[in-house]
C-alpha cells in the first residue's frame, strides 16, 4: 500500500507541486498521494486560474492536464518553460493523440502520461522530476547570480560609497542570514538590500519586500506568514506569506523600526528558530531565506524608548550596513546628477541639459534631508518645468530646507540693530568667508548664464576683480 | 475479488488512485453523486445540440470513469467523445443510452462495494 503516514522520507518531501486539472477524482487522488509523501500541492482547474495562482506559489514541479475547460495545457507549458525553465512540467491527458505527446515533448515537457495511469508510475515520474528540479536548482546556485538579468548599479565613487559597496559585496557573498541596513530616508537602503540579494549566490531566487510602516498590524502578520483557509472570516483560500514566497531568496523588511511590538515578538521567534506557522495553521514551516531589515530610525534609541525590542535589535544587528546620507558624499553629486538626468530625460523624452560646475557646486551645498530621492525629485521638477538646455541654479527649487550656506547667512529682515545697517546677519555658529564668496560667485555665474561681464555687474565688482576671484576658487574655466 | 463486480475493476481502481483500499473506498463513496453530475452535463450538451461541449464533457466523464476502472463505461465515453461532432442523431442517442445504463450498473456496484467493505 502506498498510503502511509510515515511515507514522507521521499525526494518529494517539501516539494511544491502545482496541479492543473479539472477532473476532480484524479486531482483529489494526486493531492492525497503527494501530500502523504510530504509534498505541498496547489490545485487549480482552469487555465486562467493556473496563470493567476502560479506566481504566488512558485512550484518546484508542475502537472498539467492537456485539455482544460478554457484552453489547452500546452499554452501553460510554453509559458512556464520560457519563464521558469528550471521547473519540470509533466503533462497528463486522456487524449490518445500521439501528436499531443510529440508537441508536449517538443515544448520541453519533462514527461507525458496518458490517463488512466497507475499512481505508482505517476509517483515514479514525479520523483524523477523532483530530483531534476533539485539538480537544476543546485546548478543555478553554483552558477551564481543571473548575469545581465538584474543589474544593480550604485552610483558614486566617493570613499564613503566605495566602502559601502565593498561591504555589500562581501556580505552578499557570505553565509550571513540576517542583515540590518541603516540610513536616512531616501538614502538608498532599498538599493543596498537589492544589492545584497543580486550580488549573492541566491540572485536567481525571489527577492520579496514589504514596508512594515505602510500596512496595518493585522494585515502585516498575514502578509509575512500567510494564512490557512478559514483562519479568519475572509480567509476563503490559503494564502502564502512572504516568508514562504521568498524560499531561499531574500526577504526585505523595510522600515522595521515601525513594526508593532506584538509582531516584533513573533518575528524574533521566527528568526531564532527559522520556522513559522501560517495564521490558523498547525504545521511548522521552515525557511532558509536571508533577512534584510532596514530602518531610518536609531534603533538603539528606540530600544531605550521601549519602542523596539532589545532582543530583536541584537538578533537583526548581526551584520549591519550603513548607507551614507547624500550630504556625506557630496563629491558623488556630478555622477548622480548625470545618472538621473540620463534616466529622467529618457523617461520624459526630452534632450539632456548641460550642467555647469556652478550648479553642481550649488547642489553640493544643499543639506539633502530627503537624500537621493530628494535629488531625483528636484531634477525631475526642473526638467518638467523648465526643460533647460543648461541646468542652472534658478531651475532648482529646493523644498523647505535651504542650503547649508543659506542656513548660515540669511538676508536680514526687520529693523537693523542700532548703529549698524547689515545686509546679512552672522549666526553664532560662524561662517567661512571663503565659502560665502565662492557661493556668491557661483550664484552670479548661474544668474548671468556664465557671462563674466554680467556676473561682475551683479556683484558690483570689475570684470578684472571677478576673474581674479573666480581663479582663486577654481571657477574660472567654467565661464565665458 | 474482481469477479464480483462486472462494471468496474477494484484492483485497477486502487492502482490508479493509489493509497490502497482505504483511498478507493473514499472514492467509491462519493463517485455515484459525482458521476451523476458529469452525466447530466453530457446529457444537457446533447439536448442543447452543443456538440463541442458534448465532446468536452464526455472527455471529462471518460477521465473519471477511468479512475474507478470502469472499462466498459470508459470505452463508451471515449466513443462518444470521438463521434461527438459528426455522429448522426440515432448513433449518438444509442451510445448515450448505453452509457447511462452502464453507469447505472456501475453506481449500484460501487454502492454495493462500499457496503461490503464497511461490513467486512
Amino acid at each position: 500500500m502506498l498510503n502511509s503516514k510515515n511515507n514522507k522520507n521521499t525526494s518529494l518531501n517539501g516539494m511544491r507541486i502545482f496541479l492543473v486539472d479539472d477532473e476532480d477524482i484524479l486531482a483529489w487522488s494526486i493531492e492525497k498521494e503527494l501530500t502523504s509523501k510530504g509534498a505541498e500541492v496547489r490545485r487549480t482547474s482552469t487555465l486562467r486560474e493556473a496563470l493567476t495562482e502560479f506566481p504566488s506559489f512558485l512550484p518546484d514541479i508542475t502537472i498539467t492536464d492537456l485539455s482544460l475547460p478554457d484552453g489547452n495545457g500546452l499554452e501553460l507549458l510554453k509559458k512556464w518553460q520560457q519563464e521558469y525553465p528550471n521547473v519540470p512540467n509533466i503533462l497528463i491527458t486522456a487524449h490518445a493523440a500521439i501528436d499531443s505527446a510529440i508537441d508536449a515533448l517538443r515544448y520541453g515537457a519533462f514527461d507525458y502520461l496518458r490517463k488512466p495511469f497507475k499512481m505508482e508510475d505517476f509517483s515514479a515520474v514525479l520523483i524523477r522530476a523532483a530530483e531534476i528540479s533539485k539538480l537544476r536548482e543546485k546548478v543555478s546556485r553554483l552558477q551564481g547570480p543571473l548575469k545581465g538579468k538584474t543589474k544593480i548599479d550604485i552610483i558614486g565613487s566617493s570613499p564613503a560609497l566605495e566602502t559601502m559597496k565593498n561591504h555589500l559585496r562581501k556580505i552578499a557573498k557570505s553565509k550571513v542570514d540576517t542583515i540590518l541596513v541603516q540610513g536616512e530616508s531616501g538614502a538608498g537602503k532599498e538599493l543596498a538590500a537589492r544589492a545584497l540579494h543580486y550580488w549573492s549566490a541566491a540572485a536567481n531566487r525571489p527577492f520579496v519586500e514589504i514596508n512594515c510602516a505602510s500596512i496595518p498590524e493585522t494585515l502585516l502578520e498575514s502578509e509575512l506568514f500567510g494564512f490557512e483557509k478559514g483562519a479568519f472570516t475572509d480567509a476563503r483560500e490559503r494564502k502564502l506569506g512572504l516568508f514562504e514566497m521568498a524560499r531561499e531568496g531574500t526577504i526585505f523588511l523595510d522600515e522595521i523600526g515601525e513594526m508593532p511590538l506584538k509582531l516584533q515578538a513573533k518575528l524574533l521567534r521566527v528568526l531564532e528558530y527559522r520556522r513559522f506557522k501560517r495564521l490558523g495553521g498547525v504545521r511548522d514551516i521552515e525557511f532558509s531565506a536571508r533577512i534584510v531589515a532596514a530602518t531610518n530610525r536609531n534603533l538603539l534609541q528606540e530600544v531605550a524608548a521601549k519602542n523596539f525590542r532589545e532582543d530583536l535589535f541584537y538578533r537583526l544587528n548581526i551584520v549591519d550596513v550603513k548607507v551614507p546620507a547624500l550630504r556625506e558624499h557630496p563629491t558623488d553629486m556630478e555622477e548622480l546628477v548625470d545618472f538621473f538626468l540620463d534616466q529622467l530625460c529618457a523617461k520624459l523624452e526630452i534632450a539632456k541639459p548641460n550642467v555647469t560646475p556652478a550648479t553642481i557646486a550649488h547642489l553640493q551645498n544643499h543639506q539633502w534631508p530627503g537624500n537621493i530621492r530628494e535629488l531625483r525629485n528636484l531634477l525631475q521638477k526642473a526638467l518638467v518645468l523648465h526643460e533647460p538646455k543648461t541646468l542652472l541654479k534658478e531651475h532648482l527649487e529646493f523644498a523647505l530646507v535651504p542650503s547649508r550656506m543659506e542656513a548660515q547667512i540669511m538676508p536680514t529682515t526687520g529693523e537693523p540693530s542700532p548703529g549698524a545697517q547689515r545686509s546679512f546677519s552672522l549666526t553664532k555658529a560662524g561662517i567661512s568667508l571663503d565659502n560665502v564668496e565662492k557661493d556668491f560667485l557661483e550664484q552670479a555665474l548661474d544668474l548671468s548664464g556664465n557671462n563674466q561681464t554680467k556676473a561682475a555687474e551683479l556683484l558690483g565688482v570689475s570684470r578684472h576683480t571677478l576673474r581674479y576671484r573666480l581663479e582663486k576658487h577654481g571657477l574660472l574655466n567654467t565661464t565665458k | 475479488m474482481n469477479e464480483n463486480y462486472e462494471s468496474f475493476d477494484p484492483k485497477k481502481a486502487m492502482e490508479r488512485n493509489g493509497g490502497g483500499e482505504e483511498r478507493f473506498l473514499e472514492v467509491a463513496e462519493f463517485f455515484p453523486s459525482y458521476v451523476a453530475q458529469l452525466l447530466t452535463d453530457v446529457d444537457e450538451a446533447w439536448t442543447q445540440e452543443d456538440r463541442a461541449t458534448l465532446k468536452k464533457n464526455s472527455h471529462k466523464l471518460k477521465g473519471s470513469l477511468g479512475m474507478v476502472g470502469a472499462e466498459s463505461a470508459f470505452a463508451l465515453a471515449t466513443k462518444i467523445e470521438k463521434l461527438a461532432i459528426e455522429a448522426d442523431r440515432d448513433t449518438m442517442e444509442r451510445l448515450l443510452g448505453e452509457l447511462k445504463s452502464t453507469i447505472t450498473s456501475l453506481t449500484s456496484e460501487l454502492k454495493a462495494y462500499v457496503k461490503n467493505q464497511k461490513d467486512s
